[in-house]
């Protein structure tokens, strides 16, 4: 199955805790979640991801003056955010568990 | 970074922007915006050898985007990129125009005739601040014209390499003045005609000019100004030209006063 498939429903998920380690601006969320290994994730939907939890109030943003050229605008987890990620987690945990369960049983 | 990187980093966010068509149009701009600093990084990258194969192609991207926005995957109906960034553009020139042929005409010799351009130019002045003016994004999108950025980068590059450019940016302050200068003139000059050369058109011309240096300043920091700032340019190149012509006469003991 294609990662970039399952990344689709969760990736809100995965910014949403990348940003809950520290801000970050577009390119720099992109470059954490692939660290984390998230290699397909791409620079659209990180920055559409990003812009869509922030229209809906999850996230605040800044701008802060970079060295290397323009303004960068950094994204910020405020009260709503951390409360759709920890939401967000029990119920990736619940779903993970129930699809680890599922494939255990098949290939057994 | 280098010319290079830029011109490939403009070249395809101007592409993104053609591609998201469709989208509000301050969203747009907003997302291109932002994307700026990060597409500007991907292409100063040592490993980045085209911003096409690292980010992939810009129709693509927008795609992407749309998806993780939540909007829909294509636009609705293609539509032609909006004129407004022309309209405008062609506002300011002809408001402009008109400047600087009332500036001229301020100095004829011809009773009435500055009247006329003067309607005008008060018609030109209205619609160049619905145009320009209003709207923060308005100079924005005019500047972002292919031809507009064309003779900003020839001029960037003119600065660079030709000092006598550089030097003559760093005259500003002064032309500033020197418009502000012939502001005055031709406000006298207007006054003029209509008889009201008391202390009436004396404080009116006074205005004129300190109305110039205010409007010149604001526009150098908030380019909304240029919507006034620059047709008061046209304005006063049209009296410099006239205040030309008329310098001989001043010299053979004609009458100046036109």
């Amino acid at each position: 199955m294609e990662i970039s498939q399952l990344l689709k429903g969760v990736l809100d998920l995965a910014v949403l805790a990348v940003l809950s380690d520290e801000d970050g601006y577009g390119y720099d969320v992109v470059r954490r979640l692939r660290q984390a290994g998230l290699d397909e994730v791409g620079d659209a939907s990180v920055y559409g991801t990003l812009r869509r939890l922030y229209n809906g109030g999850a996230l605040t943003s800044y701008v802060r003056p970079s060295e290397e050229g323009p303004h960068r605008k950094y994204y910020a987890l405020n009260e709503v955010g951390r409360q759709r990620l920890a939401d967000g987690a029990k119920t990736w945990r619940g779903f993970a568990n129930t699809m680890t369960d599922l494939l255990e049983g098949a290939t057994a | 970074m280098n010319a290079r990187t830029d011109t490939e980093v403009q070249a395809y966010l101007d592409r993104l922007r053609r591609e998201l068509a469709g989208l509000p149009a301050a969203e747009i701009e907003e997302i291109v915006q932002d994307l700026e600093p990060q597409v500007s990084a991907i292409a100063a990258d040592p490993g980045t050898d085209s911003l096409i194969d690292r980010l992939g192609d810009p129709a693509e991207y927008a795609r992407e985007l749309r998806s993780a926005l939540g909007m829909p995957d294509e636009p609705v109906a293609w539509r032609p990129p909006p004129r407004l960034p022309r309209t405008g553009l062609a506002v300011l020139a002809v408001t402009t125009v008109t400047a600087c042929v009332a500036g001229y005409l301020t100095g004829q010799v011809m009773a009435n005739e500055p009247r006329y351009p003067l309607l005008f130019l008060v018609f030109g002045l209205f619609a160049s601040w619905l145009a320009v003016g209003r709207d923060r994004s308005a100079m924005r999108e005019i500047t972002a014209l292919p031809e507009l950025r064309l003779v900003k980068e020839r001029l960037a590059v003119a600065e660079r390499h030709l000092p006598v450019a550089a030097y003559l940016t760093s005259l500003w302050p002064g032309m500033l003045l020197v418009k502000a200068a012939f502001a005055w003139l031709g406000t006298v000059w207007l006054f003029g005609w209509f008889g009201w050369l008391g202390a009436g058109g004396a404080t009116a011309a006074v205005t004129a000019a300190v109305l110039t240096v205010l409007v010149g300043n604001r526009a150098h920091r908030d380019r909304r100004w240029l919507w006034l700032s620059i047709p008061l340019g046209g304005w006063a190149v049209g009296v410099a030209v006239k205040a030309m012509e008329l310098l001989p006469m001043l010299a053979t003991g004609d009458h100046v006063w036109p």
